[in-house]
């Protein structure tokens, strides 16, 4: 008994993350989707490759800080890109492909951070249902030596163990509200590969 | 008019014939709808709502009745297709994601994900003729073209599971790469192809020994090999070309099925999931699922010719029938 609670506990807690499957080759990875290093070029450009540093053409830099950011709705994206592209005139290809770099660059930089951001999320969750687990632990063996001494032990049960134990209900409830966020923390390096992908191809429009 | 002289006529009637217009049905894991769309204006025809989770999709033999997984609703929802009204919801069993029918229209093949199983329904009766239990997360699932075997895929336990169509018994496993997500007959029913998403590779599986035949691999200039997530796949009939669908590498590979050789890897929207061949081949159609659109592919020509939004999230693709 003392070993099956915490492990029931356990298994209960972790089962959100894991969907159901064995535990995930990478352990700091909790997402369905596999992961995937910085977006690449080829994945969303089929436009010529770049000419010199797009952080060298400060008008081209500023453009791509613009469209990186998430504060510019992804609307107004193909007007300041056909605005930028009227103004380059001949020189238009190349500086339009400076500006998807410049975007490209950035957009990996922040992906970056979210990715770090998940694998922190993840380690989190997993330290919690180790304390969970092992306060469940503790909390069954001194209740059992409690049985030992004429208690019932149907004090065993995990409603009458949280009960004695506030500490290990309410890290119990923040386990499941994270592991529910689970699919949005998930999606979040989805939203800025959409963006990347979406402002390629406002970019190629205009070669 | 000599046999072989009515051939060449009836050769040149039917490459002179207009392109027949056939419904392109797309589902939506997120809008929970399925668009409609003409085959032949490339134009959104309609949007009908569906259950929750909309997944896998596809006609009954005849193009009256159009199947969809309504995956958090634990259902199969049939739509006549002549007014995309709701029929009935069947019993599928928890889950549903992908599924294959016999020719004869009466039998769904279930991947339940969430039991490990493979539900055989008579669609008819609605009620359930066999549970096959197959390994973690069954996804893929193919009819060989003689209706008598049928493979699962278990994306977690990563293996092809060969059962028996007639007697509903498991009779081999083959073990793929990580996360088999969709597997493919050949027409002559000799070769099944199966996609492992996150191995990057496609397995082809000799039907009759059960042995891997050839490991294809992508390697997409310019992007990582965790980038190529190969997922659903399409053969032509003549079995010479198979098109695969490689998840976040945006592209379409079009490959030989004969020599294997990766003949062109076309640009399409963000994560393609599945694909959608019109039974006269001259389109083929993926559902990408980050650009929220449908790209149309000219077969012929080997190039993309249109982008069609097609909801949020677009997951299943299937044609109409001739």
């Amino acid at each position: 008994m003392r070993i099956i609670i915490p492990m029931a506990l356990l298994l209960a807690l972790a089962a959100p993350a894991l969907a159901g499957g064995p535990p995930p080759a990478d352990q700091d990875w909790p997402c369905k989707q596999r992961r995937t290093g910085a977006i690449s070029r080829a994945a969303i450009w089929a436009g010529p490759a770049a000419q010199g540093r797009w952080d060298d053409d400060s008008e081209a830099a500023a453009l791509a800080h613009k469209l990186a950011s998430r504060r510019t709705p992804i609307e107004e994206v193909a007007p300041l890109v056909d605005a930028f592209a009227q103004k380059a005139g001949g020189d238009k290809d190349r500086r339009l492909t400076l500006v998807f770099e410049g975007t490209l660059d950035l957009i990996n930089e922040e992906r970056d951070k979210v990715l770090a951001g998940i694998a922190r999320y993840a380690r989190g969750q997993r330290a919690l249902a180790a304390k969970v687990s092992a306060d469940a632990e503790k909390a069954a063996d001194a209740q059992e030596k409690q049985g030992d001494q004429g208690v019932d032990q149907g004090v065993l049960a995990p409603e009458t163990l949280e009960k004695a134990n506030p500490e290990l209900k309410w890290d119990k409830r923040i386990f499941n509200d994270r592991a529910q966020a689970l699919t949005y923390v998930c999606e979040s390096p989805v939203f800025l590969e959409q963006r990347a992908f979406a402002i390629a191809q406002a970019i190629q429009e205009k070669l | 008019m000599t046999a072989r002289f009515a051939l060449a006529l009836l050769a040149l009637a039917c490459a002179a014939a207009p392109a027949r217009a056939y419904t392109i049905y797309v589902t939506d894991e997120k809008g929970n709808t399925i668009t409609l769309i003409d085959s032949d204006t490339l134009a959104v025809k309609q949007t009908v709502s569906s259950g929750r989770r909309p997944r896998g999709v596809m006609t009954s033999p005849d193009g009256k009745l159009l199947y969809v997984c309504a995956s958090d609703d634990d259902g199969i929802q049939v739509f006549e297709t002549a007014t995309m009204k709701l029929l009935r919801t069947l019993e599928s069993g928890p889950d549903p994601e992908q599924f294959t029918m016999n020719k004869a229209g009466n039998l769904l093949y279930i991947a339940n994900e969430d039991n490990a199983e493979v539900t055989i329904l008579d669609v008819v009766k609605n009620q359930v003729l066999a549970n096959v239990s197959v390994g973690v997360e069954p996804e893929g699932m193919a009819l060989s073209p003689d209706g008598a075997m049928l493979v699962a895929t278990s994306e977690t336990t990563n293996m092809a599971h060969f059962i028996d169509a007639n007697t509903f018994r498991r009779i081999d496993n083959v073990l793929v790469d990580k996360r088999p997500r969709y597997a493919l007959f050949t027409p002559d029913g000799a070769g099944v192809w199966v996609s492992s998403e996150v191995g990057g590779t496609v397995a082809v599986i000799d039907a009759a020994t059960r042995k891997i035949l050839k490991k294809l691999r992508f390697d997409v200039p310019g992007l990582t090999p965790e980038e190529v997530q190969p997922v659903g796949m399409r053969i032509t009939r003549d079995g010479n070309t198979v098109f695969v669908a490689l998840g976040p590498a945006n592209r379409v590979a079009v490959v030989d099925a004969h020599t294997f050789e990766i003949r062109k890897y076309l640009l399409v929207g963000q994560r393609v999931w599945h694909l959608a061949l019109t039974p006269d081949e001259k389109h083929l159609f993926t559902a990408n699922g980050n650009s929220n659109d449908v790209s149309v592919i000219d077969v012929a020509n080997l190039k993309v010719i249109k982008s069609i939004p097609a909801g949020a999230a677009p997951l299943g693709v299937a044609s109409s029938p001739d």
